[in-house]
């Protein structure tokens, strides 16, 4: 799905991204795991074109995205969630999930006259499908931090994707919150998604991920089945040695 | 003559409404913080001035050029702010209305400088003259109102949610695949196109404009209107161009010599956009908070 | 020789701006905020002047002396009863400048008000025949404007720098948590960054009433200079705004060589915007309000 070829990166004088090279396979959840500071989020922030590489490329699907505008790879098909959830705070729920659809909003004039009424049933069912226990008019800013994380991955998974990049997506959210999101990202496993996803939590990615991405300086250190790289010594040392 | 008074104020007080609702586009829906607003009602004044006596437009065709000039100077102007944020983007924008006030000074090829554009014709539209006070007040009540239902329209639709997106968290709403850079400068052309309407019915209604009808002072009276009457909030914009402007008449009762109103009512309002930050920072009618 | 003169004439207004633009800076970098209405503080600080010695005919540097008392005053009063409770609410930098905006236009027609719109002179030294140095035309009042500032700046320089207060004062620029946590009195700073800042603009409003005319415009140019200057140097280094402002005199009095002399103001922003564009942290320091 992705490649990423020979990516480096440098802030002001630390070199957070040594030489990346990596390759994300289809059909599959692949965890990045590494201690603070493995540049992790540097990485995503550079797949989805937030920060551009001092060098190396990134490839989507065959296509090179290096340079490329974040709402480009977007369209392209990549769905993202961030570490810190970014929730539109004066609009409501409805709003969100409904930008999530497509892309027919960013037309200025075919909007104006565009019927305000929409089937909101349907809608409703995605609230109890993620169990998101708020109704559609509430405002994202009314929401607790798990139900934001809730609302956060259903719009992920709402957009247009062939990938869902998911930046820690259970951190901070208490145990039911983490088994409804862990019940659900099986569930999309099963129907063949393809996840790329950032965790701390080995417990979590163990019993998730097909594939394990270890990282150091954004350098692959071991990949793998996660049995083969959560006993890697060189891994355990990376964390230890935090 | 009194109901003559009246109808002026109230041909000016629509004139700003149309003003403010519309520097609410761009300052409180889509959250660019934008002091240069002025300058789209200059440009679009002396745009329509300068066409309809120089160059034999009629009146729509001219109105409309403005708005046209005005936008591609939003758009610019959106281009060359890009990188800013917070109140460097603010400073960026009051800057644009420095320059452009500096132009209409100097270019006086163009502009006649500080000698200002008089004679400037009533609108004429399809061979009806609009000639009285209170036929203008008429006609402009009619542009407000498709002006502002436009305006409604927009910010109501689903293009107008991805505006109020765009001022909350731009980061998150590019990962739904959405181009921040192309709402802004919409919303900012948008914007622009409606001050400049409200501009062209500034010039021809006075028959007569000036560099500094487009400076500070009246930066500050919008920026009030705008504020007092609340972000993200149409009717707000409404509501506080009638207060706004309504206040400081009150000053014209009180026995005061007149060189002493124009400074009192800077005043009034410089003080009411102080207090207004200090004690109510969503106005009357506001649903975000200014950042 | 009219490129001397245009370098001498850049020098002195440079002179000007690099006091506004410094107190601006100092007042930036112990509050974080862009204080718009420094400008009108400095205005402020002419009228005092006037209203001392051509009002009530006092002697001239005593005069100055309580203008200036006066004008820091002035500052710190609208940081007290206006920017602080904001910044109490936790208001954003862009409402800060709002309000500074709101400060400048209220303390402009008030000035306009009290003394009407008729400009004033100050005629305390005699516009005496100037002196021909390289060619270019300087009068001893201009010697004395710089050599005012130069001997200010290298003051405020050295306090800066040498003191223990000044050295503080540049804690809290540098980062304003470390300040806090180490127990530096970040609102004795801001309160003092002010009282300094505002006297320096009041002496460089007592400067302009020298040479020019004393109006209640007369403070918004000075704002559009001084933060021009602060910026393009890096609004938060006391040299850089100093760098910045001689620049800016520079390049203003060698733009009119194309530009008729009314778009003076203008390209101050067009440069601001330069450099708000291409090097947006300034020559020297870093600005922070610009996205990566």
């Amino acid at each position: 799905m992705f490649k990423v070829e020979n990516v480096k990166k440098r802030f002001g004088g630390v070199q957070a991204i040594k030489g990346s090279n990596f390759e994300v396979p289809e059909n599959k959840i692949t965890a990045l795991i590494g201690p603070n500071g493995a540049g992790k989020t540097t990485l995503f922030n550079i797949i989805t074109g937030f920060i551009k590489p001092d060098e190396g490329d990134v490839y989507f699907r065959g296509q090179r995205i290096t340079g490329k505008h974040p709402f480009e790879i977007a369209n392209m098909g990549v769905s993202r969630t961030f570490q810190q959830v970014r929730l539109f705070k004066y609009l409501t729920i409805f709003d969100h999930l409904r930008m999530a659809d497509d892309n027919q909003d960013t037309k200025l004039f075919k909007n104006l006259f565009a019927r305000q009424k929409v089937d909101k049933e349907a809608y409703e069912k995605v609230l109890e499908q993620y169990g998101i226990e708020r109704g559609l008019d509430a405002l994202a800013s009314e929401l607790s931090y798990g139900q934001r994380k809730l609302l956060d991955l259903a719009m992920a998974q709402r957009k247009q994707h062939k990938i869902l990049m998911l930046d820690e997506p259970v951190a901070g959210v208490n145990a039911v919150i983490q088994e409804r999101i862990e019940n659900y990202l099986l569930d999309l496993k099963q129907q063949g998604e393809t996840i790329l996803l950032i965790d701390h939590d080995m417990k979590f990615v163990r019993r998730l991920a097909d594939y394990v991405i270890a990282l150091d300086a954004g350098v692959v250190l071991v990949d793998g089945e996660p049995e083969k790289v959560l006993t890697d010594k060189r891994v355990l040392e990376a964390y230890l040695g935090e | 003559m009194i109901s003559t008074y009246l109808i002026h104020i109230a041909i000016i007080i629509v004139i700003f409404a149309i003003l403010a609702a519309s520097l609410n586009l761009s300052l409180g829906y889509t959250g660019m913080i934008n002091l240069g607003h002025i300058a789209f009602y200059g440009i679009g004044a002396y745009s329509s001035a300068i066409l309809t006596i120089r160059h034999d437009f009629a009146f729509i065709p001219a109105i409309i050029c403005g708005g046209l000039i005005a936008s591609v100077f939003g758009w610019f102007l959106t281009v060359i702010t890009s990188r800013l944020k917070g109140d460097y983007f603010a400073l960026g924008t009051l800057g644009f209305a420095f320059v452009a006030y500096a132009v209409f000074l100097n270019w006086t090829s163009l502009t006649r400088g500080p000698l200002g554009i008089p004679g400037i014709p009533r609108p004429e539209i399809f061979g009806y003259v609009v000639r009285s006070t209170s036929d203008y007040l008429t006609f402009s009540l009619i542009v407000a109102a498709i002006v502002i239902t436009f305006l409604w329209l927009l910010t109501r639709s689903r293009y107008g949610k991805l505006l109020e997106a765009t001022r909350d968290d731009a980061v998150g709403l590019q990962m739904l695949g959405k181009n921040i850079f192309r709402l802004k400068y919409q919303s900012m052309m948008v914007a622009a196109f409606c001050a400049a309407i409200a501009g062209s019915l500034y010039g021809h209604y006075i028959s007569f404009i000036d560099p500094s009808t487009f400076y500070l002072n009246d930066i500050v009276i919008l920026l009030t209107i705008a504020i007092v009457g609340g972000l993200a909030s149409l009717r707000g914009s409404i509501a506080a161009a009638i207060i706004i402007i309504l206040l400081p008449e009150m000053l014209r009762f009180v026995n005061m010599p007149p060189s002493m109103i124009g400074p009192m009512r800077q005043i009034l309002y410089a003080l009411l956009l102080i207090l207004i930050l200090m004690f109510r920072p969503r106005g009357l009618f506001g649903k975000v908070d200014l950042e | 020789m009219i490129f001397n003169q245009l370098l001498i004439n850049g020098i002195i207004a440079g002179s000007i701006y690099a006091l506004v633009a410094s107190g601006f800076s100092l007042i930036y970098s112990a509050t974080r905020f862009v204080h718009f209405a420094h400008g009108a503080i400095a205005a402020t600080g002419a009228y005092f002047v006037y209203t001392f010695f051509s009002m009530f005919g006092l002697n001239f540097y005593l005069s100055s002396f309580l203008a200036i008392i006066c004008t820091a005053l002035v500052g710190v009063f609208f940081f007290a009863i206006i920017y602080r409770p904001l910044q109490k609410k936790k208001s954003s930098n862009a409402i800060l400048l709002i309000a500074g905006l709101g400060i400048m236009i209220l303390v402009e027609n008030l000035l306009l008000l009290m003394y009407g719109a008729d400009v004033k002179t100050l005629n305390f030294i005699e516009v005496a025949q100037g002196k021909e140095i390289f060619g270019a035309i300087i009068t001893p009042l201009q010697m004395f404007i710089v050599l005012i500032s130069v001997i200010l700046l290298v003051v405020l320089q050295l306090f800066v720098k040498k003191t223990k207060f000044g050295k503080k004062m540049l804690a809290v620029a540098d980062n304003p948590e470390l300040a806090d946590i180490t127990g530096i009195n970040a609102k004795q700073i801001q309160y003092a960054g002010f009282a300094i800042g505002s006297a320096l603009a009041g002496v460089a409003g007592i400067l302009i009433g020298l040479e020019q005319n004393i109006e209640p415009v007369m403070g918004t140019q000075l704002i559009v200079k001084g933060f021009t200057g602060a910026v393009i140097g890096g609004a938060s280094s006391l040299p850089g705004s100093i760098l910045g402002s001689y620049l800016l005199g520079l390049t203003e009095n060698f733009g009119i060589w194309w530009l008729p002399s009314g778009y003076k103001d203008a390209i101050a922003f067009v440069l601001l915007l330069i450099f708000l564009l291409v090097r947006p942290q300034g020559i020297l320091g870093i600005n922070k309000g610009v996205r990566q």
